[in-house]
C-alpha cells in the first residue's frame, strides 16, 4: 500500500491505544487508593479538620462513582483540558508544554552521544573481533548496562563539574538547564518561542546563551545516553558480525575491495537495520525514564514530574504523562518502521 | 585511522575516570569522600557573584497569592515581596513593630475595635502609593477566598468572618459578611477592624503572610471574567490564577521571573520605604538532591543551602562555611488514639464500618481481644509517657539537633513557662502506672509510620523497645505504610493506635498551639486523638478573649500544666533550625516566625563580602 495509507492507518490506531491506556491508568490509581483519589489534595492534611476535607472532596467531585469521575476527565480532555497537576499546582497541559522541550532536548543529546559513539564503537568491536579494542569496547558496553545511572551522574558531577571547577576549569555546570544569573540579561533563555533552548538561543542569535545551554547539556546528556550507548554498541557489534559473515561480503572482499570500503559501503547499512529498532525504542524510554538523571542534575523534565506524581497519586499528571509516553512510543516506532523500509528495499509496509 | 584513534582516546579517558572514581570512592556518597585538602575557596575566586544571593531549597512555592498560600516555601517569597501592617522585630517572636502601619494601633475600651494608622509613603512595585483601600481590599480578599486548604480561618475574630467561614459561601452570605463591616476604611490612611470578640493575638495574626497588602487596582486589572466589580472572589471561587504567579506588593524585593521547578528570581525594589536591600538580586532554586546542593555550596555557586541534619556530618572538615543553629517553633508529638475508629457512642455506624476494615490494627489485650479504648485509660498513657527514652531520642535520633519540650508551648513563644520541667524517662513510675492500667498483664499493638520518614521509623522502634521493658507479654512492633495509598486513609479513619503529629506556627501566640492540641471542639489534633476536658475548653475559650498580659501568661501556663496532667500526648521535641551558609554571607538573623527556615527568611539584610 502507499506510504501515506500505512501512516494514516497507524495513526488511527492511536485512538484505541490511548483510550485503553487511560482506562487502565485510572483504574490502577483508583484501586491503589481504595477509591479515595482525593489523597492528592490532602498532602497537608494533618492540619485539616474532617469537614474541611469533605469540602475539598465535594469541590473536586471525588464523591462521585469511579466511572463518572473517569468520564468527566475524558470530557475535559476532549475540550483540551488535561486537568490540574496537584503535585505541582499547575494545569497538566502547561506542565507538559514547559517540561516536554526540556525532556526532548535532553533525550536528543543523549541519543546523539549514544549514536555517535555507539555505532563506531560497535563497528570497531566487530572488525577487531577478539582483539584488545574489542575487549575494551565490550567491557564498556557491559558497564553501560550495569552501572547505576545515579552513580554515574554523581561521579560525572563530582569529577567533571566540581573538581574541574576547583582547578579553574568551569566547563560543566553542576545542575540546571542554564545559568540563572546569565538568564537575567539573556531573555532568549526564559522567554523564547519554542522553549527548546538550543533553538531559541540560535533564533535570537545569542551565541553566549547558546554556549551556556550546550555546556549544561553535556553531563546530563552523557549520563542519560550511556545506557543506550551500551545497547547500541552491542547491537551494532552483533549485527555487524552477522553481516560480515554473509556471502556478498565475501564476494566484495574477493573482488579486491579495501576492507574499509567493504565495511562502510556494503556492510554497515545492512547492519544498521536492527540498531534502528533499538534507537526508536530507546528514544521513547529516554523521554520518560530520566528520573534519576533529572533529580541529580535538577533537570526540569517529565520523568521527575511523573515519578512525584505517582507517589502522590496525582491522577491528572499520571494520566497525562502516560498518554504522552504512549503517543511518543507509537510515533517513534512508526518512524522506525518507515526508516526500515528505506534502509531495506525488501521490506514492504502493509 | 583518525576515527579509530579518537574512539580509543575517548575510551581511555572514560576508563581512567571510572577507575579513579573506584579508587577514592568508599562506596558511600561522593560528598563524604572529598576529604582532600582542596578547600572550597582555594580556587582563587573569592566571593562569587557578590551582588546576587543564591539560596537552594527543597520545596517550591505553591502559590504567590497571600490570600491562598499556606505553606513555608511560598511564605518565604511573600515575606520579601509583600509587607504586612505589623511584623516581628528582628529576632523576637514576641515584639512587633509597625511596618505598613505608621504606629501601634488604638484599641477601643472593649478591645473589639482596632484603629490602625497607615504610613503614607509605601509604594507598590508599579510606583503607586498604598492607601487604606488596598488594606481593606487585601484583608477582605483573604476572608472571602476561604479556600478549605488556605489560611482564612486565622482571621475568624473579624466581625462576620466566623459566620462566613462556617456558612454556605453563597452570594447572600458574602453580602452579609461585607455588610458586617469587619474591615473598613476610616480615611485614606486609617483602617478600622471590628472584631466579634477581643482577640489578643490579632496583630500577630496580621503579621502572617495572609496579612500582606496587595494593590487593589492591580488585582482588578487582572481579575478573572467571573469576578465582579468589587474584584473580590465571587462565591465558590477559591483561587486567582493570575495572583498565584504574580505579585504587586510593597516589599524590599520585586518578583523578577519564575521558572517553575527551577528557580525564582527577585530583584531589589529601589523605592522601598524602609532600609533598601543590600543585594540587587536573589535567586531561589529548588534542588532536590542533597549531594548536588552540597557541591553547589562547597563550590560557592550557592550562598545558603538546605542541609538536613542527618547530613551534618558531610560538612565536617569543610572550610568557608558557617553553621547557625537555633530553636525553631516546629514541634513533634505522639498522640494516643483514645478511641480507635472513633467514639462508638458518638457514631456507631462509622465505628463499625471502620472496624470491619481496620479492626485488625486495633490494640489488643493479653487475651488477644481488641480494645479500641486502650488509650482512654490514663494509667496506660502515663506508663508510655514515662517509659519513653527522651534523651536517647534527642541524642541519637535527632543527633542533638532539637530540644525537649516541657509541654505544648515551645520555648521562645509568649506563654512558655520555663518553671515546668522537661520529661525524662522514669521506668519506676512507668511500671507503677502500668500495673494500675487495664492491661497490666500484657498487650499487643503496632506503631505505624509513613514509609520514607526515617525519623518516625526510628522513633517507633525506640518506643517499641522502651515499652518491652514494662513487663512480660508485651508485643509492640512497628510497620511502615505508604502515605498516599494507606497511611493517610488510616489516619483519617482514626485507625492508627498512635498518631505522629507535627506543628509549625502561623502566628506567634500560644493559642496557635493550644487550640489544635487541647480544644475538644476546634482542635484538629484533640479531635483526632479523642481528647476532651471541659475544664480545659472553658479555660482556652476564656483566654481567646483575654487581653491582660499577666492573666494570659498565667492562663497559658495553667493550660500547659493541665494538658501535661491529662497525659494526652508524648511531647517529643522542638526542632532546631540548622542553617548553613558560606562565610562570606553577612546579615543573616534567625526569627522562628520567618518562613523558609532554615534558609534565609529576610533577604533584605544579607550581603556578601
Amino acid at each position: 500500500m502507499a506510504l501515506w495509507q500505512y501512516v494514516a492507518r497507524r495513526l488511527v490506531l492511536l485512538v484505541p491505544v490511548l483510550l485503553g491506556i487511560s482506562v487502565i491508568t485510572f483504574g490502577l490509581a483508583w484501586f491503589a487508593t481504595h477509591g479515595h483519589l482525593e489523597v492528592q489534595y490532602l498532602r497537608q492534611s494533618d492540619r485539616l479538620h474532617e469537614d474541611q476535607v469533605q469540602r475539598i472532596i465535594q469541590q473536586h467531585g471525588f464523591d462521585k462513582p469511579a466511572y463518572v469521575q473517569y468520564f468527566l476527565y475524558l470530557k475535559d480532555v476532549l475540550h483540551g483540558d488535561l486537568g490540574l497537576s496537584t503535585s505541582v499546582n499547575d494545569p497538566v497541559l502547561d506542565v507538559i508544554k514547559s517540561k516536554f522541550p526540556a525532556s526532548v532536548e535532553l533525550a536528543l543529546v543523549a541519543m546523539v552521544f549514544a549514536v555517535l559513539l555507539g555505532i563506531p564503537w560497535g563497528i570497531l568491536s566487530a572488525t577487531r573481533r577478539d582483539k584488545p579494542a574489542d575487549h575494551v569496547t565490550r567491557f564498556l558496553a557491559l558497564s553501560g548496562v550495569s552501572v547505576p545511572v545515579f552513580w554515574l551522574a554523581l561521579i560525572l558531577q563530582l569529577f567533571l563539574s566540581y573538581y574541574l571547577s576547583q582547578q579553574g576549569f568551569s566547563w560543566f555546570p553542576l545542575f540546571g538547564r542554564y545559568d540563572a544569573i546569565l538568564a537575567g540579561s539573556h531573555p532568549s533563555l526564559l522567554n523564547g518561542p519554542t522553549h527548546f533552548l538550543l533553538v531559541d538561543t540560535l533564533l535570537a542569535g545569542d551565541l553566549v546563551a547558546f554556549g551556556d545551554v550546550v555546556r549544561h547539556l553535556v553531563l546530563p546528556g552523557f549520563t542519560l545516553g550511556f545506557v543506550t550507548l551500551a545497547i547500541i554498541t552491542r547491537m551494532m557489534r552483533a549485527s555487524m558480525l552477522e553481516v560480515l559473515g554473509l556471502d556478498y561480503v565475501r564476494t566484495a572482499r574477493a573482488k579486491g575491495l579495501e576492507e574499509k570500503v567493504v565495511v562502510n559501503r556494503h556492510a554497515r547499512r545492512n547492519a544498521l537495520i536492527p540498531t534502528t529498532t533499538v534507537i526508536g525504542l530507546s528514544l521513547g524510554s529516554l523521554m520518560g525514564g530520566a528520573v534519576l538523571t533529572e533529580t541529580i542534575f535538577q533537570w526540569p523534565g517529565l520523568g521527575y514530574w511523573a515519578a512525584k506524581g505517582i507517589l502522590s497519586v496525582d491522577t491528572a499528571a499520571i494520566m497525562g504523562f502516560v498518554g504522552l509516553t504512549a503517543l511518543i512510543y507509537v510515533l517513534a516506532n512508526l518512524l522506525v518502521d518507515v526508516i526500515y523500509a528505506y534502509l531495506d528495499p525488501r521490506v514492504r509496509l502493509d | 585511522m583518525i576515527r579509530r584513534t579518537l574512539t580509543i582516546a575517548i575510551t581511555a579517558v572514560f576508563l581512567g575516570m571510572a577507575l579513579a572514581g573506584c579508587a577514592t570512592n568508599n562506596g558511600t556518597n561522593p560528598g563524604n569522600t572529598t576529604t582532600t585538602t582542596t578547600s572550597p575557596t582555594s580556587g582563587g575566586t573569592g566571593v562569587k557573584n557578590p551582588d546576587v544571593f543564591t539560596t537552594l531549597t527543597i520545596s517550591e512555592a505553591e502559590s504567590l497569592d497571600p490570600a491562598y498560600d499556606y505553606e513555608s516555601a511560598g511564605g518565604q517569597i511573600l515575606q520579601n515581596v509583600y509587607n504586612t501592617l505589623y511584623f516581628y522585630k528582628g529576632s523576637s517572636a514576641t515584639d512587633l513593630v509597625p511596618v505598613l502601619a505608621s504606629a501601634m494601633p488604638n484599641f477601643s475600651a472593649d478591645k473589639k475595635e482596632v484603629t490602625i494608622p497607615l504610613r503614607a509613603d509605601a509604594k507598590f512595585h508599579d510606583g503607586n502609593l498604598m492607601t487604606a483601600d488596598d488594606v481593606v481590599f487585601s484583608l477582605n480578599r483573604v476572608i472571602l477566598m476561604n479556600d478549605p486548604d488556605g489560611p482564612a480561618a486565622i482571621l475568624n475574630s473579624v466581625a462576620g468572618a466566623t459566620a462566613y467561614n462556617g456558612g454556605d459561601g453563597s452570594a447572600a452570605a458574602r453580602t452579609t459578611y461585607l455588610a458586617a463591616g469587619g474591615i473598613t476604611k476610616v480615611d485614606d490612611h486609617t483602617v478600622k477592624i471590628k472584631l466579634d470578640y477581643p482577640d489578643p493575638a490579632l496583630l500577630y495574626k496580621l503579621a502572617f503572610t495572609l496579612g500582606s497588602v496587595v494593590e487593589k487596582s492591580y488585582v482588578c486589572a487582572h481579575k478573572g471574567a467571573d469576578f465582579g466589580a468589587d474584584c473580590l472572589p465571587p462565591p465558590g471561587k477559591t483561587r486567582d490564577p493570575w495572583m498565584d504567579e504574580h505579585e504587586m506588593g510593597t516589599g524590599a524585593f520585586m518578583l523578577d521571573s519564575w521558572q517553575k521547578g527551577q528557580q525564582l528570581s527577585m530583584k531589589r525594589w529601589d523605592q522601598f520605604f524602609g532600609t533598601k536591600a543590600l543585594v540587587s538580586q536573589v535567586i531561589v532554586k529548588k534542588v532536590d538532591d542533597v549531594n548536588t546542593r552540597e557541591l553547589a555550596l562547597f563550590s560557592g555557586d550557592a550562598d545558603d543551602v538546605y542541609i538536613p541534619v542527618d547530613h551534618a556530618g558531610d560538612l565536617q572538615g569543610k572550610s568557608g562555611l558557617r553553621i547557625v543553629e537555633n530553636d525553631s517553633f516546629t514541634v513533634a508529638f505522639i498522640g494516643f488514639n483514645q478511641h480507635f475508629c472513633g467514639d462508638k457512642n458518638v457514631n456507631l455506624t462509622a465505628y463499625t464500618t471502620c472496624m470491619a476494615t481496620n479492626g485488625v490494627n486495633a490494640p489488643k489485650g493479653a487475651n488477644g481481644a481488641p480494645d479500641t479504648d486502650f488509650f482512654a485509660d490514663k494509667n496506660m498513657r502515663l506508663a508510655w509517657i514515662n517509659a519513653f527514652d527522651y534523651d536517647q531520642y534527642i541524642n541519637d535520633i535527632l543527633g542533638h539537633h532539637g530540644s525537649l519540650l516541657n509541654g505544648v508551648i515551645p520555648k521562645g513563644m509568649f506563654g512558655y513557662d520555663s518553671s515546668i520541667p522537661v520529661p525524662h524517662r522514669d521506668m519506676t513510675k512507668a511500671k507503677d502506672y502500668y500495673s494500675k492500667s487495664n492491661h497490666s498483664d500484657g498487650f499487643t499493638l503496632t506503631i505505624f509510620y509513613n514509609t520514607g520518614n526515617t525519623v518516625r521509623e526510628k522513633t517507633a522502634e525506640l518506643l517499641a523497645q522502651n515499652l518491652a521493658e514494662l513487663g512480660p507479654n508485651i508485643h509492640v512492633d512497628t510497620k511502615g505504610l505508604d502515605f498516599s495509598t494507606a497511611f493517610l486513609a488510616a489516619q483519617r479513619a482514626k485507625a492508627l493506635p498512635v498518631f505522629y503529629l507535627g506543628w509549625a506556627p502561623d502566628y506567634a501566640f500560644p493559642d496557635d498551639y493550644t487550640t489544635p492540641f487541647a480544644d475538644s471542639q476546634a482542635g484538629v489534633y484533640a479531635k483526632r486523638v479523642g481528647y476532651a476536658n471541659p475544664a480545659m475548653d472553658d479555660l482556652l475559650h476564656s483566654l481567646l478573649r483575654e487581653t491582660d498580659q499577666t492573666k494570659l501568661q498565667q492562663g497559658y501556663s495553667q493550660v500547659t500544666k493541665m494538658l501535661n496532667d491529662d497525659a494526652a500526648y508524648i511531647f517529643l521535641a522542638q526542632a532546631s533550625a540548622y542553617h548553613v551558609e558560606r562565610d562570606w554571607v553577612h546579615g543573616f538573623y534567625f526569627n522562628p516566625m520567618q518562613n523558609g527556615a532554615p534558609n534565609v527568611g529576610d533577604f533584605s539584610t544579607v550581603s556578601k563580602q
